[in-house]
């Protein structure tokens, strides 16, 4: 059990240590300096399902790691932990381990923000000199207002520990804290882990002019991509580089669907700027999914020899580690970060309304029904008999689903909540009967470029090209299985009732 | 959970000094350890100077799964903790006896406790009955201590010829020297002829030191008052030796070892 006060105004640490000492068998242990580390994933997977992760970090012992459970008493210590956890599967212990694998979704668990912290300890012993409870006594330098005593109750003998909280409440010295101690701190110390959501929900108005607007959601996503940009370069963790180009994706799908509202030449200029970013970062990402993949195709392929299958593995570390370098060197030069600068200018440009399209001072509503439609009609165009032969077609096809979804998830407030989810929800089912198919075709085609950069410096690897013939022999399969699914999404999208769904989605009759 | 009994059909051994040192040192590796301390005397509790519990009628106490949980008391060191001693235990074969199965019973009371620790160490007493294949069972290893005598000998091969007849996997036994004595040349020899006869014996011997005696004195594992001595020394080697024949991590690499 373990449980968390704050001092009440007026009442400092001297006053609470004093109300300690004054307990019998209380023993003071020292005050020591730590360094107090929050950790969790980039998107802050932990503290949304309501779990807080910290380090104790003091030179040079092993640092002290504790999962708290945020609102109760629970509390676990994560012993024999020599450095920090890098990922949920570097926990000792099962259960817990287990618990945050599920959570954080093979994430990397990141040092979030850190300060630090004063902690004076009192140990409270029987008459046997059995410890019964330890009091902690939490202070900063940077914030001397605030005061945190935290107990830590012995099994078996919570009731000494709930005693002296009794007494300090009673005297009005602490009143409980409710937020999570770790938090607490961070907050005042002024260095709280932002908010961060991949997809922001941005506030726009129906009547609003379509530049303004426009400029309101491309500065949220630029905001996302500069956040993931540390990330990328750390490579921390592969999600980083996802989100960038999700960000990324959606930025260059609204400049094309609402290209009305911007001034042509500035709309060329940064569309084909963009264009060639997505490029510089789709190698890793390719190569991360790969990557992700790999030895679920291996494992599927047993027949395929061990050195084989280990010299595939290196050639696909080595070509992700040369696109992370290539990617790193771009991010960090200086015609990116003047690319990015002008790319901002633009937008505040944008949003004080300068630079504004033929439609630019259109009410955003029908500027995005009108994109809307042309997006949904262009899906409509789809011939799922092409497709059965031709997997671009089929990649046609997903790109104009991302482009539509794109343009529902960023404009969702002018939509009523209902209509617009079930109109993701009905592209989503098209969207996902793609997904596995596309992956697959994609995956054999680089593993293809992979065993051919090989042969030509040596013949090709007999086993590296068994692989590619039993996976080419999967996809054909899968492909068969899957554009059946495919067939029976669109069919299901285009049926009248998701079409009304629409066309009341773009006609505003929402 | 790997769960460790420390056995002997003789008492005196030093089968609680062993429990208590051991599971203290597999704590400090980053384990979290919890002791059983099934023999009656409670001597494990008073080495962490927590009571036993008051009687319990060991019937009820078979039945609750659950309560072994409840019965978990803190020690003064960080991952471990420690389920006292009951009196009620001296009856336990008899309630035993009353059960269907009863030579899991305890397996599985211990079982309520898998996701909280990661290693158990049960300090048994010392007796050859349905208790003894209860922890037969329920162990993954079983450490005996063994002081180099003629008797303490005897009622390790008794332990032998108790599991073979028993059909319990004698794979278990962990044999162990303890309370050694090097100036005594019977020590000497019957250790050498111990080794020779019994490969599965550990590679490292507890001496008979004053400051493994001082544990009931200062009540606390060796390590924490007389880091260097030989006492705890010869524990910290017993441990690494253990980690090594069952591969275990040991924790050396950690900075706060002794």
């Amino acid at each position: 059990m373990s449980c968390q006060f704050q001092a009440s105004p007026g009442v400092d640490a001297e006053m609470l240590g004093t109300l300690l000492l004054a307990q019998t068998g209380m023993q003071p242990q020292g005050t020591r300096r730590i360094e107090r580390c929050y950790l969790d994933t980039f998107d802050h997977r932990l503290a949304q399902a309501g779990w807080a992760l910290d380090a104790d970090l003091q030179s040079p012992y092993p640092p002290v790691v504790h999962l708290r459970r945020l609102g109760t008493e629970q509390q676990d210590q994560l012993h024999g932990l020599t450095s920090l956890p890098a990922r949920a599967t570097d926990v000792p212990r099962p259960r817990l381990r287990n618990q945050l694998t599920k959570i954080t979704a093979g994430r990397a668990l990141l040092p979030v923000s850190a300060g630090e912290i004063t902690v004076r300890a009192f140990d409270c012993m029987d008459e046997r000199g059995k410890l019964t409870a330890r009091f902690l006594i939490e202070t900063s330098s940077e914030s001397p207002a605030s005061t945190v005593l935290r107990v830590q109750a012995i099994t078996g003998f919570e009731p000494v520990g709930q005693r002296v909280i009794r007494a300090a409440r009673r005297a009005g010295l602490i009143k409980p804290l409710r937020e999570d101690c770790g938090l607490f701190w961070l907050k005042k110390l002024g260095r709280a882990p932002a908010r961060y959501r991949p997809k922001p929900i941005i506030p726009l108005r129906a009547e609003q002019g379509s530049s303004r607007a426009l400029a309101k959601l491309l500065r949220a996503y630029t905001q996302v991509m500069q956040t993931n940009e540390a990330g990328i370069v750390a490579d921390l963790d592969s999600e980083f580089l996802h989100d960038y180009r999700v960000a990324l994706r959606s930025i260059r799908s609204w400049l094309g669907a609402l290209k009305s509202t911007i001034a042509p030449d500035l709309r060329a200029r940064f569309r084909a700027e963009l264009s060639a970013l997505n490029r510089a970062t789709g190698e890793l990402r390719d190569m991360d999914v790969l990557g992700g993949c790999l030895e679920i195709y291996l494992a599927a392929c047993p027949e395929v020899p061990p050195a084989a299958a280990a010299a595939l593995r290196h050639r696909v570390q080595s070509t992700r580690e040369a696109a992370r370098a290539a990617l790193k060197t771009h991010l960090l030069s200086a015609e990116y970060q003047s690319a990015m600068q002008s790319w901002g200018e633009f937008l505040d440009a944008l949003g004080r309304g300068k630079h504004a399209g033929r439609r630019g001072r259109s009410p955003v509503l029908n500027t995005v029904c009108r994109a809307l439609r042309k997006r949904r009609l262009a899906i409509l165009r789809f011939d799922p008999v092409v497709a059965r032969h031709d997997p671009e077609t089929l990649h046609e096809l997903r790109k104009d689903c991302k482009k539509l979804r794109y343009l529902l998830e960023g404009f969702q407030r002018l939509y009523a909540p209902e209509a617009l989810q079930r109109a993701v929800r009905e592209l989503k089912t098209l969207q996902s009967a793609m997904g596995d198919t596309w992956d697959l075709h994609v995956h054999h085609e680089l593993l293809q470029r992979l065993v051919q950069g090989d042969s030509a410096e040596s013949p090709p690897d007999p086993g590296a090209l068994q692989l590619l013939t039993t996976l080419g022999e999967r996809l054909g399969s899968l492909e068969r299985k899957q554009v059946a699914l495919v067939d029976a999404a669109f069919a299901r999208f285009r049926a009248p009732r998701v079409q009304r769904l629409y066309a009341r989605l773009e006609e505003n009759r929402t | 959970m790997k769960v460790f009994a420390t056995y002997n059909v003789k008492g005196g051994v030093g089968k609680t000094a062993a429990t208590v040192n051991l599971a203290y040192l597999a704590s400090r590796a980053g384990y979290r350890c919890v002791i059983w301390d099934l023999d009656p005397q409670g001597a494990a509790g008073f080495y962490f100077r927590i009571e036993p519990t008051a009687t319990t009628d060991p019937q009820a106490f078979l039945e609750k799964k659950r309560g072994l949980k409840a019965a978990v008391h803190g020690t003064n060191y960080a991952g471990l903790d420690l389920i006292p001693a009951d009196l009620g235990h001296r009856n336990l074969d008899i309630a035993l006896s009353e059960f269907r199965k009863p030579t899991t019973r305890l397996g599985k009371l211990l079982s309520a406790l898998e996701d909280d620790y990661d290693l158990a160490f049960v300090d048994c007493a010392p007796h050859l009955s349905l208790v003894s294949e209860n922890i037969f069972e329920m162990a993954d290893w079983l450490l005996v201590p063994v002081i180099p005598t003629p008797l303490s000998v005897r009622a390790y091969a008794q332990l032998g010829e108790f599991s073979t007849a028993h059909g319990l996997a004698r794979e278990k036994l962990l044999p162990f020297f303890s309370m050694v004595d090097r100036r005594r040349q019977l020590h000497c020899e019957l250790i050498t002829q111990f080794a020779a006869d019994h490969p599965e014996v550990l590679r490292s011997f507890i001496p008979y030191t004053s400051q493994v005696e001082k544990m009931g004195e200062q009540r606390a594992p060796v390590q924490t008052f007389a880091a260097g001595s030989p006492g705890a020394r010869a524990f910290y080697a017993l441990w690494q030796a253990l980690c090594e024949r069952i591969g275990l991590d040991d924790g050396s690499h950690l900075a706060d070892e002794t």
